[in-house]
């Protein structure tokens, strides 16, 4: 309340101005009056009454200076004129403070674009209803499971969504892709979220039977139907099946994932068992109800699992279901990307330190450049705190000029982010810059100014109480090369371990880069081919179509081998299958073997170059209704095998009573990722396609082209139209670009890191380069001493650069120091190197020292052509 | 310099705060109590009476009002408020506390 009052005195001396003067100079001119008349009234003659009342008094303008001074107007007076006076500043030395505002700006722009990327994704709570209350469950994934944990809970309310996936619709000339999202029919009632026309999902809408609908996502509304309002009742085509559209999604909703076009109700068929017990599909996450714990509700989860253990079709291992447990929805979303996101605003704190670090040294230069000014302000009576005050008041305007222009680079930058960034990173989309981010920029550029101004002002004072008339440059000499070795050290730790971070990304980056993937990646162009489901449906009909699809782009000129799998190596798609063993009986306590599982017809070793090590390949007549056949991995077969030959050996699909035999060991293959296989994963094995389990949705073409590829790489969607009106083809790609993109993470990542870390260099060595010349033109007197005393110009530049080198040395090790600590912050990042990896450590500091010679150079020569008459003179 | 000694601007505003306790005054009446009460020794110069006036108003420990004299002059009478009145307390315990202290000193030494 207090403070309130005195704000408002404040503001009244400020702003009414006249009046609050007036009334000070009437109450005085009162005063006067009545000590006037009462010296009258004790018979003192009136013109002798009037002086000697003005004597008591004192001198007037100083009583209303220090009345203004009591009220702090003048505080309002001199942050007024400290302002004009800086922005003149700013204006005389264009040099200085374009210099210093761009650096400001580099700084202020890149910490607010990222933060606002770490607010996006971090900080800002789900879009939906009481987020807190989400929880996802971790490995219930099974339809049978989710079905009944739904049914049964009564302390949380269950639904769950199989991803996002493409589904085959009528487009302009061809079929098109669009990608939907299944999901259970109670999806946004749990998530807590309404259509924003027409209705939400019948409950019954998942069982088999139901009514085909569909409800649209915004955006798609948009592009596809004009935002019409007539859209519901009309039929969407999803794989050849019409669904009837029945509402749209509000703006902005685009959950599981912002590429959801529609959302469809998942199929729960307790009939289909394979479907309905054996194919991990999918994600659940739970609305706890009121008043429950997360504690609570997991217990109920695992009191469950021995119920479904015993619905199970088959036997499943006694730790089935045993370490279900739920994660907050919104970590369990963010996972890996919150490393990613704190390592990249650490990268860009560390960016803007060095940038206050510049700045301050430019400001010390400059306070040295005005050092005659400064001094004509002591000797006109300035006090130590206001000369420090008007200096603050100085960097504070720099600071928020630098972050306002800061901001605007900001909004550039973050385009830049969202196109740089990973594109798996979660809520990338609903990223901006709002005014919550704004005013973080607004305290970020305060804070950095007080920073950067509370050096040049401290030592403005310290100067001031060592008697601004004495030699200054005495008290500078030592102060100034003491501030330039802290500003030098601090400069090179924080360079250095930009550079170690950057340094071992991109090491790890270029270690992925050089692994081998193991099968052919030059000259093999990949397709994805989604038959109508009518054909997609039957494991016959695809493999023929595809027997004529081959026969079709075989003939084109250059083309040498074709073939299909049901998946890329490194594609997207997970696709294993529990299987069983045989002579490997499972104990009871142990999990199922899960073996990665790719479905290929023969020609794909061969397209591919996977080598066949032992036994044989597939060939045209491991058909189906022939002897049903797999091929191993060589690890499988070390694993499973590693003492007999695997040839012969029999294993199976837990559902299925007919073994497979093993007729060959092929070499392994990175399928999965780059970085190998998961580790729930226990081997690898293939199937022909004509023998497999399931008939796969989607085929991937490869087809080994000799000469240039981009010819049949264009003509290949139109060949494939030639023979199947009804399929629609997609990502017409190179192998090598497939291949890029398993590693697109890790690359965005190191390119970010490294260029901010290029940033920090190049803004280091401005702020060596600073320091140095300011060095020079400091020590000219004694440098042209040492001329004129016969030193040599090479040793006297060295003596400038290597007292400025020796603390960037020091500096560069502490900050090794630093970095061999923060290392294991990022160590999850890390693939084949180590975290301490010697080349990322020791280059750094050499880097640097380069950099910083080459930065010194200028300088150096300068110091080298000093003339040593000239400079004792002026000096 | 018109600026008294810290111990005697302290003092100054205890003094102004306690003589505004009896009653509103003008700054010039502050001034003649002032001269009054302690027997014409506390000539406090009238110039660094009003900066302080100035200030106990700044911190809303007295208030300023503006009034018709009798004469028809208008004359600003300043009021002890609440706050004021409680840091009269708090200075004067101070000042009781300094004295002493003072006078414990004087006495032994």
């Amino acid at each position: 309340m207090r403070y309130l009052r005195k704000l408002r005195l404040m503001l009244r001396a400020a702003v009414r101005r006249p009046q609050v003067e007036c009334e000070m100079q009437a109450e005085l001119a009162a005063h006067l009056d009545s000590e006037t008349r009462d010296l009258m009234a004790r018979g003192v003659p009136a013109v002798d009454a009037r002086r000697r009342a003005a004597a008591t008094m004192g001198r007037l303008d100083l009583i209303q200076e220090e009345c203004r001074d009591a009220r702090g107007v003048a505080a309002w007076e001199h942050l007024k004129q400290d302002m004009v006076f800086g922005v003149r500043l700013l204006l005389k030395y264009r040099t200085y403070s374009s210099m210093a505002l761009l650096t400001m700006a580099l700084g202020i722009g890149s910490t607010t674009a990222v933060f606002s990327v770490v607010d996006g994704v971090l900080i800002r709570p789900l879009p939906f209803a009481d987020p807190d209350r989400l929880f996802h469950a971790t490995d219930l994934n099974l339809r049978g499971h989710f079905d009944s944990v739904r049914d049964w809970s009564r302390l949380a309310d269950y639904a769950g969504h199989l991803g996002v996936r493409a589904f085959n619709t009528r487009g302009r000339d061809w079929p098109e892709r669009i990608q939907g999202s299944e999901v259970s029919a109670n999806f946004f009632r749990v998530l807590g979220i309404a259509p924003m026309i027409g209705r939400d999902f019948a409950p019954s809408a998942e069982r088999p039977g139901a009514q085909h609908t569909v409800i649209l996502s915004h955006a798609f509304w948009e592009q596809r139907y004009a935002a019409g309002r007539d859209v519901l009742g009309r039929q969407l085509l999803l794989d050849d099946v019409p669904f009837e559209i029945i509402g749209v999604m509000p703006a902005g909703f685009g959950y599981p994932a912002p590429e959801a076009n529609f959302w469809i109700p998942m199929r729960l068929d307790a009939r289909a068992i394979g479907d309905y017990w054996g194919a991990s599909a999918v994600s659940t996450f739970a609305r706890l109800r009121a008043g429950v714990t997360p504690q609570a509700a997991r217990a109920e989860l695992r009191a469950f699992t021995p119920r479904v253990h015993a619905m199970f079709p088959w036997r499943m291992p006694d730790s089935w279901g045993l370490d279900l447990t739920l994660t907050g929805m919104h970590e369990d979303l963010v996972h890996d990307a919150r490393v990613r996101s704190l390592l990249l605003l650490g990268v860009v704190a560390l960016v803007l330190l060095i940038a206050i670090v510049n700045v301050a040294n430019l400001m010390i230069g400059q306070t040295a450049a005005r050092q005659s000014e400064l001094t004509l302000r002591v000797w006109l009576g300035a006090t130590p705190g206001r000369l420090a005050r008007q200096l603050l008041t100085e960097s504070l305007l720099l600071a928020l000029c630098g972050g306002l222009l800061g901001v605007l680079l900001a909004f550039g930058q973050l385009e830049l982010l969202k196109h740089w960034l990973p594109a798996d990173t979660p809520r990338l989309a609903e990223v901006t810059i709002d005014l919550r981010i704004l005013a973080f920029a607004a305290v970020l550029s305060l804070g950095s100014g007080l920073l950067f101004g509370l050096l040049p002002a401290w030592r403005a004072r310290f100067r001031q109480s060592s008697h601004g008339t004495e030699d200054l440059r005495a008290t500078m000499g030592r102060s100034g090369r003491r501030t330039g070795a802290a500003l030098v050290m601090s400069e090179s730790a924080f360079a250095t371990i930009l550079l170690v971070g950057a340094g071992l990304l991109l090491h790890s980056f270029w270690t992925l880069l050089h692994v081998d993937v193991g099968f052919r990646v030059e000259s093999v162009i990949t397709a994805e081919l989604s038959p109508s489901r009518a054909v997609a449906a039957s494991l016959d009909k695809t493999v023929a179509l595809f027997e004529q699809i081959r026969s079709k782009l075989a003939a084109y000129p250059g083309v040498q081998n074709v073939a299909a799998m049901n998946r890329l190596p490194l594609g997207p798609d997970i696709s294993a299958t529990t299987m069983a063993i045989e002579d490997h009986p499972l104990p009871p306590q142990a999990g199922q073997f899960v073996l990665w599982t790719t479905a290929v017809t023969p020609e794909s070793l061969d397209t591919l170059a996977i080598r066949v090590l032992q036994g044989r390949g597939f060939t045209a007549a491991d058909r189906k209704g022939a002897a049903p056949v797999v091929l191993i991995s060589r690890s499988t077969a070390n694993r499973f095998w590693p003492a007999t030959s695997p040839l012969g050996k029999r294993i199976r699909p837990v559902w299925q009573g007919e073994w497979s035999t093993v007729v060959g060991v092929v070499d392994d293959v990175k399928s999965y990722s780059i970085t190998g296989p998961p580790d729930w994963v226990d081997g690898e094995f293939y199937v022909p396609l004509a023998q497999a389990a399931f008939s796969p949705s989607t085929l991937a073409l490869v087809a080994r082209v000799g000469g240039v590829p981009g010819e049949f790489q264009k003509s290949l969607p139109r060949l494939v139209r030639d023979v199947c009106g009804t399929c629609a083809v997609n990502k017409v790609e190179l192998m090598k670009t497939e291949v890029s993109q398993a590693v697109a993470t890790p690359r965005s990542l190191a390119w970010l890191v490294g260029g901010f870390a290029l940033l920090a260099l190049g803004l280091a060595a401005a702020g060596i380069y600073g320091v140095v010349s300011h060095g020079v033109l400091r020590r000219t007197r004694e440098l042209g001493v040492r001329l004129a005393l016969g030193a040599s110009p090479g040793s006297v530049a060295w003596l400038v650069a290597g007292t400025s080198l020796r603390y960037l040395l020091a500096g560069a090790l502490g900050g090794l120091a630093v970095s061999w600590v923060l290392v294991r912050f990022i160590r999850s990042l890390l693939f084949g190197v180590g975290g301490h990896d010697w080349i990322s450590f020791a280059l750094p500091p050499l880097v640097l020292m380069v950099v910083a010679l080459l930065a010194s150079l200028l300088p150096m020569l300068r110091a080298s052509r000093i003339d040593p008459a000239r400079s004792l003179r002026e000096g | 310099m018109s600026k008294p000694t810290a111990l005697v601007q302290g003092t100054l505003y205890l003094l102004i705060l306690k003589i505004l306790d009896l009653e509103p005054r003008t700054g010039w009446a502050i001034s003649q109590r002032l001269r009054q009460m302690s027997n014409e020794t506390l000539q406090a110069s009238h110039g660094s009476l009003y900066p302080a006036l100035h200030k106990l108003e700044h911190e809303g420990w007295i208030s300023g009002v503006w009034r018709e004299s009798p004469g028809g002059r208008p004359l600003k009478v300043y009021s002890l408020t609440s706050a004021g009145r409680c840091q009269l307390q708090v200075e004067a315990a101070n000042w009781t506390k300094l004295s002493s202290a003072i006078n414990g000193i004087l006495e032994s030494a």
